[in-house]
């Protein structure tokens, strides 16, 4: 056994040292030289005050008794730092945005800063976290009396003033008070606190760690033997294998420390409030889940070793002490005293800190500044008393701790207290963790939410615990609320059978999840809920938002001086103001009060008192506060703004891709046709050039012969001269076709459009051809019936169309020859002509019985100068090659249509669509 | 997201790979966010039953029991890949951050949709 004062000396100079290094932090930073308490690992250590004492001697009892459920205590935590990126990192950048001082707070602020949530939420902390504070006493007591043997009580049983936990606690009371209210800094961070605690991370991971080494290597001869001990003795199954229906237990101790590692209000604090750079985050994700695996590898060789050799009757959650001790290593077991003191006093300090910071701003400031003492024109400075608060908080909640371990002795085992007091912190996760991802969440649904969550918890799982160690409840226990059997706490609606965590923890927040969304559904939220639940949900959006324009309020600049000197004190306020007055651009000290000067004057006093108690202490200076619809609107939009810039985005592709398409159509089009110039130009030349040739040489033949002297006959001179004419009066054709087809396509030609009878203009076209027709010896006729058909048109175009047609028929007929039916040319009416009034158009055909168009050239015997099909009729050469298009363009001027009907060894058929007379008067 | 895809190619990749894929490499940062999503969610489903269940067994690898070697292993598993993702998502923000303002000290501070 060690002697009482020597484990005294080590524990008061351990605690010593815990001052000097928070001493000594606090002058680095106050220097600006604390470069490495801002670093992501001294970060990631202070998370590690998730594990306490409850930790460092619960895990292994619970493992000695329930074998590896303990690992859930820590997988839990694990997988919500593994999904920093989508809930902590949200967490982290509301809370250094809305500066956020507790969990109570960030509850509050997403719920429009209602000041009932933070009361309730405080409340709901602390009636979680005394029993749990409690426990570390109780573990640090019952540590020392291991250690220095049971001769002399040093319990809560004991003399007040022989009770170390009396000690403990008042050491911790001198520590918070003296790291954790120093001042009310620009920030909510403590980092002589997070300095203490991160050391105090590492010195109980490595006295852990020491210890589960020596049960591996000093005790045992490595893994390998250590479960061949544990399988030797089938008691020890537990801890190498699942017992029967361990599934709803795992789950349920899963999803509580999960939900723990978020809302504990120690873990809140040193995981968001503490947080100084979002980054840190990156590397807690996995370094933090890694201490958490080291830390667990040792639990259950620790506790085999306990279990297989020491005596039975033993206490599982000594076991850290006890294995050393019973082996004569009493500096090992003095290390494990310190490794366990260290993660108790580690959770004392934070949840002191943390809950006397909700204390203070959620209970006692709202009251304070409703009474006159602080409110009025004359009221006095209360920065100073609101550190005073936070003090007496502090002694207040360590006293509870301090009063509630000595009241309950030796109770309950560690863990069941600790998972009690998990689910109750649960509690808050449905309104933080809906909070940040459901925007319709309201108020009333939270305020609901909590309260149903927090009295069935009460009702399930704290008064059945109570009633078991015999204080409180048993009556309700056993019969029933009001004797009703089905409503008994352990076995609520006859749920019975169930483990009483997984009942409790299966009612409490189903009862917490409907009611919150159900009252949230049914309520609506007024317009600073609706703000603010904005910006939290749409916190990871990029971008900054203009929430400063979105509250109108107005107030006098000397009122925000004012106070923001009594509540931060005269020095920050100076500061605040200067500093804002110089953003603004004024020479003077005194900024102008702009909504967004009141908006960042209620943030400052936020970081100080809460977001509720801020509010509600500007609202009393500013006047006619009203949130702008349109920013309200516009915040609220931002979201949709972001899906809407990018589908403009995607719109002004699309149409930017169709425009290149169109250009690129144009293109192919503008080369074409550039193509089909060029075509026509070379083509006009051929064309111009073969008749000019012709005159050219008869003209040469003409005038040679005076000097050869070999006369010509007059026959031949006339010949010659005749063939000159022709050839003029074709080139003169040529060049009125060639114009007359530009005058068209240009649109400058002139019409004479009258009613007229297709029919006598069909018959004159076939009078003016039949000389032609004579000589190709070609047969032409009309069949057209009696009456008159009507249509709209330009009389002398519509002959040239039927001339060109018929020319053609004529022209590229068959000749004459035996064993061919004769060669015919006529004019007859389409299928459409039967009846000119019905469709506005009326159809006339010109029909051959010629050898037809091949195949290859139907498309472009309609194209100038695309004269390309064997000529067999009539005279080689005589056509221009401009007659179809000519024809075409004049039908298609006149309001019709000229197409190809049908070609074949039958013979050829051009269909000639003409609009109606009636359909012309209609119009 | 149209407008900072070229510049995420134009950066130096963190970890000196897919200069081999070229330009035809998408932007990796869509895919490293879902992992990271996606991450605790795997974990959750095979540290739950049915599949922890399966591992329960009476079988022991080099001395330790599978249920252990299968719990460890996927513990340690998860904070291998979380502390690799993280490593470049971090490094993605700051370009991402340091892309974000030079963008919009170029077009005016337009936002852009993330």
């Amino acid at each position: 056994m060690l002697a009482t004062e020597f484990v005294v000396t080590v524990a008061a100079l351990y605690l010593g040292l815990l001052f000097f290094l928070a001493f000594v932090t606090e002058k680095r930073v106050e220097r600006g030289a604390a470069r490495f308490i801002a670093s992501p690992l001294v970060y990631t250590l202070s998370l590690a005050v998730y594990c306490t004492s409850w930790t460092f001697f619960g895990a292994v009892g619970s493992a000695a008794r329930n074998g590896l459920e303990f690992l859930t205590i820590y997988l839990g935590p694990t997988v919500v730092l593994l999904g920093w990126w989508i809930l902590l990192r949200k967490l982290v950048r509301i809370s250094r945005s809305q500066r956020i001082t507790s969990i109570a707070d960030f509850i509050s602020a997403r719920y429009g800063k209602s000041a009932s949530i933070s009361a309730l939420v405080t409340l709901m902390a602390v009636i979680g976290s005394i029993p749990y504070i409690s426990l570390q006493l109780k573990a640090v007591t019952a540590s020392f009396e291991a250690l220095v043997g049971a001769a002399a009580s040093h319990g809560p049983g004991s003399d007040l003033f022989a009770d170390t936990g009396l000690w403990v606690t008042i050491s911790m009371a001198a520590f918070v008070i003296l790291f954790g209210t120093r001042n009310l800094g620009a920030d909510q961070r403590h980092p002589g606190v997070v300095a203490a605690i991160a050391f105090e991370s590492v010195i109980k991971l490595l006295s852990f760690a020491a210890v589960g080494l020596f049960a591996l290597y000093g005790v045992s001869e490595g893994a390998r033997d250590l479960f061949a001990r544990a399988a030797a003795d089938t008691d020890l199954a537990h801890l190498y294998s699942f017992p029967e229906g361990f599934e709803s237990r795992w789950a349920v101790t899963l999803f509580l420390a999960g939900m723990a590692a978020i809302c504990l209000p120690r873990q809140f604090q040193v995981t968001v409030v503490e947080n100084s750079d979002e980054r840190h985050l990156a590397t807690a994700a996995w370094l933090f889940p890694l201490y958490l695996m080291l830390i667990s590898l040792f639990v259950v060789p620790i506790a085999i070793v306990g279990l297989t050799s020491l005596p039975a009757g033993g206490n599982p959650d000594l076991y850290v002490l006890t294995i050393p001790l019973s082996a004569g290593r009493e500096d090992l077991a003095l290390i494990a005293f310190i490794g366990g003191l260290s993660a108790a006093t580690s959770m004392v300090i934070v949840a002191s800190l943390a809950l006397s910071i909700m204390i203070s701003n959620h209970l006692v400031a709202p009251l304070l500044l409703r009474g006159a003492l602080f409110s009025g024109p004359n009221a006095s400075d209360f920065s100073g008393t609101l550190l005073l608060t936070r003090r007496l908080s502090i002694v207040g909640i360590l006293l509870l701790g301090f009063l509630y371990y000595r009241a309950t002795g030796t109770g309950n085992p560690l863990a069941s207290i600790g998972l009690i007091s998990f689910a109750s912190a649960a509690q808050f996760a449905p309104a933080l963790i809906l909070g940040v991802y459901w925007q319709r969440a309201t108020k009333q649904g939270a305020l609901a939410g909590l309260l149903a969550g927090f009295a069935v918890w009460g009702y399930t799982l704290l008064a059945p615990t109570l009633a078991d160690a015999g204080w409180a409840f048993e009556g309700l226990v056993a019969e029933g609320l009001w004797g009703i059997a089905l409503l008994r706490p352990d076995a609520l609606f006859g749920m019975a059978g169930w483990d009483p965590l997984v009942h409790g923890v299966f009612w409490s927040i189903s009862a917490n999840v409907t009611v919150l969304v159900v009252v949230s559904l049914l309520t609506s939220p007024s317009p600073i809920e609706s703000l603010q639940s904005a910006l939290f949900v749409n916190a990871l959006q990029p971008g900054e938002r203009q929430v400063e324009g979105a509250l109108h309020r107005s107030a006098t600049t000397r009122d925000l001086y004012r106070l923001t000197q009594r509540i931060l004190g005269a020095e920050r306020a100076y500061q605040i103001f200067r500093d804002y007055a110089r953003r603004q651009g004024r020479a003077d000290h005194l900024p102008a009060p702009d909504p967004p000067l009141i908006a960042y004057v209620e943030r400052q006093l936020a970081s100080s008192v809460g977001a509720a108690s801020a509010r509600s202490l500007v609202s009393r200076i500013a006047e006619g506060e009203t949130i702008s619809l349109d920013a309200l609107i516009a915040i609220l939009d931002e979201t949709q703004q972001a899906i809407r810039t990018s589908r403009a985005l995607e719109r002004k592709s699309q149409e930017l891709q169709e425009t290149a398409a169109q250009l690129r159509e144009a293109n192919a089009q503008l080369k074409a046709l550039d193509k089909m110039k060029d075509d026509f130009l070379s083509r006009v030349s051929h064309e111009l050039r073969t008749p000019m040739t012709s005159i050219r040489s008869f003209s040469e033949i003409l005038t040679d012969q005076q000097k050869d002297g070999a006369p010509l006959s007059p026959v031949q001179v006339q010949r010659f001269l005749t063939i000159i004419r022709d050839e003029s009066e074709r080139l003169t054709r040529l060049l009125d076709e060639i114009l007359d087809i530009s005058r068209m396509e240009s649109g400058e030609a002139t019409w004479q459009i009258e009613t007229v009878d297709a029919a006598e203009i069909a018959r004159k076209a076939v009078d003016t051809m039949s000389g032609l027709a004579a000589q190709a010896r070609v047969e032409l006729s009309v069949d057209l019936g009696a009456r008159p058909i009507w249509v709209a048109a330009d009389a002398d175009r519509l002959k040239q169309v039927f001339v060109n047609l018929l020319s053609n028929a004529i022209k590229y007929n068959h000749p004459p020859a035996p064993g061919l039916p004769r060669p015919k040319a006529w004019v007859t009416l389409g299928p459409r002509g039967q009846r000119p009034g019905s469709g506005g158009l009326v159809e006339l055909h010109v029909c051959d019985n010629g050898p037809g168009i091949p195949d290859n050239q139907r498309e472009s015997i309609f194209t100038k100068f695309a004269r390309g099909w064997q000529e067999t009729g009539g005279e080689r050469g005589a056509g221009s090659g401009l007659g179809l298009p000519i024809s075409r363009q004049i039908v298609q001027s006149l309001g019709g249509e000229l197409t190809l009907a049908r070609t074949g060894r039958e013979g050829s058929v051009f269909a000639v669509r003409l609009p109606a007379a009636e359909a012309l008067a209609a119009q | 997201m149209v407008s900072r895809r070229p510049l995420d190619e134009r950066l130096p990749d963190p970890e000196g790979r897919g200069g081999s894929e070229g330009g035809t490499r998408r932007p990796d940062s869509r895919r490293l966010r879902d992992m990271a999503s996606l991450l605790p969610a795997a974990l959750l489903v095979v540290i739950l039953p049915p599949y922890i269940s399966v591992f329960d067994q009476d079988s022991l690898l080099s001395g330790i029991p599978l249920l252990h070697l299968y719990i460890f292993g996927v513990w340690a598993l998860a904070i291998l890949v979380c502390g690799l993702l993280a490593r470049r998502l971090l490094h993605q923000e700051m370009q991402g951050a340091a892309g974000q303002t030079e963008e919009r000290t170029a077009d005016g501070g337009r936002r852009e949709p993330d």
